[in-house]
């Protein structure tokens, strides 16, 4: 049974200009699924479709074959964590207050986070490696470590899909493998099946089980890296030339622009 | 640092309870004329109010006037601080405060049509005319605002002091073509007046405050998942679209039902929220209530600044807020400038 599928996915914002066109896949379970495409190939919409911001014009999503409009957004939240690009905090909200956000779905509307609550966070805030940050202030930390309270708050709300959008984008090489190991971990040990779009198409061979290729809206190849990742296919959609050289590790090609 | 429990929540409330009841206290014991009761006596005037029998010189001036108006400040102040830190949830924006937003000037011009066109049927109807004001006001700024689907901070702004000077010029101008003797002065719609109302008042404003604060209270947890953003939020659960209409709804009610008693106090909104904020922290279950709170005491003893220090003449208690008031908000956009826009 696939985690997560979808079935001739489209979407737009003006009519007439499709974002996605018939997009259709699917995740097993404990997978790593790396999305990569150009600007504009509809990467980010199709993260917030499927956790329910946008509302697909066609097609279908399935989590665990329930549709996913049958879930109510709390029960959704349950199942699917979102780690956005960049998160704007507004106030100064303590890091384990943040944390602690992640438990809102599965709080009654006066109810205070319990014990249970605090330990999941804990645990959270563990995984993550944040848990001496747990009292500092969210806007004094560094961007690195907001990434990471950010992954933790969205691991409170222990779920078992994880949608990354570019969660690498605005971090040092350092902080880009320490977050991409820690994904592999989350994979390996608490068995989360995880997405992520990214631009490095490196970190995606290193990193992905599976890659999918969106180029305009359409899928344009989807399958484990050393399948999917072919310098006509790659230099065709991203219009560069790029040649893959082999990688020390096998069946994940290493990506270099041709100069 | 730990999160809030329960036991925090409330004796953190509590506290603020008793600060409150200190204030009020205070303010029955200052005044221009000297009030000296004993405690007995103090007692029969107080049962004599609640049977309605007639009061002595001095327990009328506690009962009838110091007491009511006291009450009416807190009502005021908390009203508004409360409104304010809800519209600074839903606007993720820290300077928002139902004054700057020009809330308070459209409860205000349409309180005063109200007060043209219905005065045969009382204070009653009066808020809910000050209430279409306060939804065309918020309507007109966040259109006005609006810059490619975004809401930045200094539009914002801008937006709301223009729309705030607009209505308060029509409110000048309605005052200054009528000569209808029952309009609040001036200075009311200016500057903010509390006084010389009677219990009656004070229960109409009670109720119409109930179901806007009864939904901001509901809506708390929400605001904090807000400050991460809309999207984020709604993936957390929440129903955004319903809970921002919610908000605008609640916290303007409560603005133009403050508005409609005491005309134009600046301010509370922003000062209260923020420090709440500083002390206690940002988590909104805690904020909404305890702005209540703190808004109510800090009225009060702006109001009894403003009626002592130069007594026995009486300052508007909108110049006290204003005078506090504008160096704070500079200060706090000062800080805001320093963090990356938001």
């Amino acid at each position: 049974m696939k985690i997560l599928e979808t079935e001739n996915l489209s979407f737009s914002f003006q009519p007439g200009k499709p974002v996605l066109q018939k997009v259709s896949f699917g995740m097993d379970d404990a997978q790593m699924l790396a999305v990569i495409g150009p600007n504009g190939s509809g990467k980010s919409t199709l993260i917030r479709i499927l956790s329910g911001v946008l509302k697909p014009e066609a097609g279908k999503i399935s989590i665990q074959q329930k549709p996913l409009l049958e879930f109510g957004k709390k029960n959704l939240a349950r199942k699917i964590a979102v780690v956005p690009q960049q998160t704007q905090i507004t106030f100064s909200y303590t890091v384990l207050e943040i944390v602690l956000m992640g438990r809102a779905p599965y709080l009654k509307r006066f109810q205070l986070e319990g014990k249970r609550d605090l330990e999941m966070a804990r645990r959270a805030l563990e995984l993550t490696d944040c848990e001496e940050l747990a009292g500092r202030s969210i806007d004094e930390i560094s961007g690195g470590e907001k990434q990471r309270v950010i992954l933790a708050r969205a691991l409170a709300q222990e779920p078992e899909i994880l949608l990354l959008d570019e969660p690498t984008a605005h971090l040092d090489l350092h902080h880009q493998i320490g977050f991409m190991q820690l994904l592999i971990q989350l994979k390996t040990e608490s068995k989360i099946s995880i997405l992520f779009t990214t631009h490095d198409l490196n970190l995606a061979s290193i990193f992905a089980d599976q890659i999918l290729i969106l180029d305009q809206g359409k899928v344009a190849g989807l399958g484990n890296p050393g399948q999917v990742l072919n310098p006509e296919l790659l230099s065709r959609v991203y219009q560069i030339k790029l040649k893959l050289i082999p990688n020390l590790y096998p069946n994940r090609p290493y990506i270099l622009p041709e100069i | 640092m730990t999160a809030l429990t329960r036991a925090k929540l409330f004796s953190i409330l509590a506290f603020l309870f008793l600060l409150l009841v200190f204030a009020i206290v205070l303010s029955l014991w200052f005044g221009p004329a000297e009030v000296s009761l004993s405690l007995p006596e103090l007692k029969r005037q107080f049962f004599a109010l609640l049977s309605s029998e007639p009061l002595s010189k001095n327990g009328a001036i506690l009962f009838r006037i110091r007491l009511p108006r006291a009450l009416l400040a807190g009502l005021v102040g908390g009203g508004l601080a409360m409104a304010g830190a809800s519209f600074q949830a839903l606007l993720r924006n820290p300077l928002a405060d139902p004054y700057i937003l020009g809330v308070s000037g459209g409860s205000a011009f349409f309180a005063i049509l109200g007060m043209i066109f219905l005065t045969s049927l009382g204070f009653a109807t009066i808020p809910i005319f000050a209430f279409f004001g306060a939804i065309l006001a918020i309507l007109l700024v966040l259109a006005v605002a609006r810059t490619r689907g975004r809401l930045p901070v200094i539009t914002l702004l801008l937006a709301g002091v223009v729309v705030n000077a607009f209505f308060s010029a029509l409110v000048m101008f309605i005052l200054s073509v009528t000569s209808i003797s029952h309009l609040p002065s001036a200075i009311f719609w200016m500057m903010g007046d509390l006084s010389a109302k009677n219990y009656s008042t004070l229960a109409a404003v009670s109720l119409y405050y109930l179901p806007g604060i009864a939904l901001l209270l509901g809506l708390s947890r929400d605001f904090n998942l807000m400050a991460l953003g809309e999207e984020s939020a709604e993936q957390l659960g929440v129903n955004i679209e319903r809970t921002k209409l919610l908000t605008f709804i609640s916290a303007s009610l409560i603005t133009a039902v403050a508005v409609s008693v005491s005309g134009l106090i600046g301010f509370v909104g922003l000062m209260v929220p923020h420090i709440i904020r500083l002390i206690f922290g940002p988590d909104h279950r805690l904020l909404i209530s305890a702005s209540f709170l703190f808004g109510a005491t800090f009225l009060v003893l702006c109001d009894l600044i403003a009626r002592t220090v130069i007594s026995p003449a009486e300052l508007p208690v909108g110049v006290i807020t204003a005078i506090l008031g504008g160096p704070f908000f500079i200060w706090l956009l000062r800080q805001s400038r320093e963090q990356p826009a938001g």
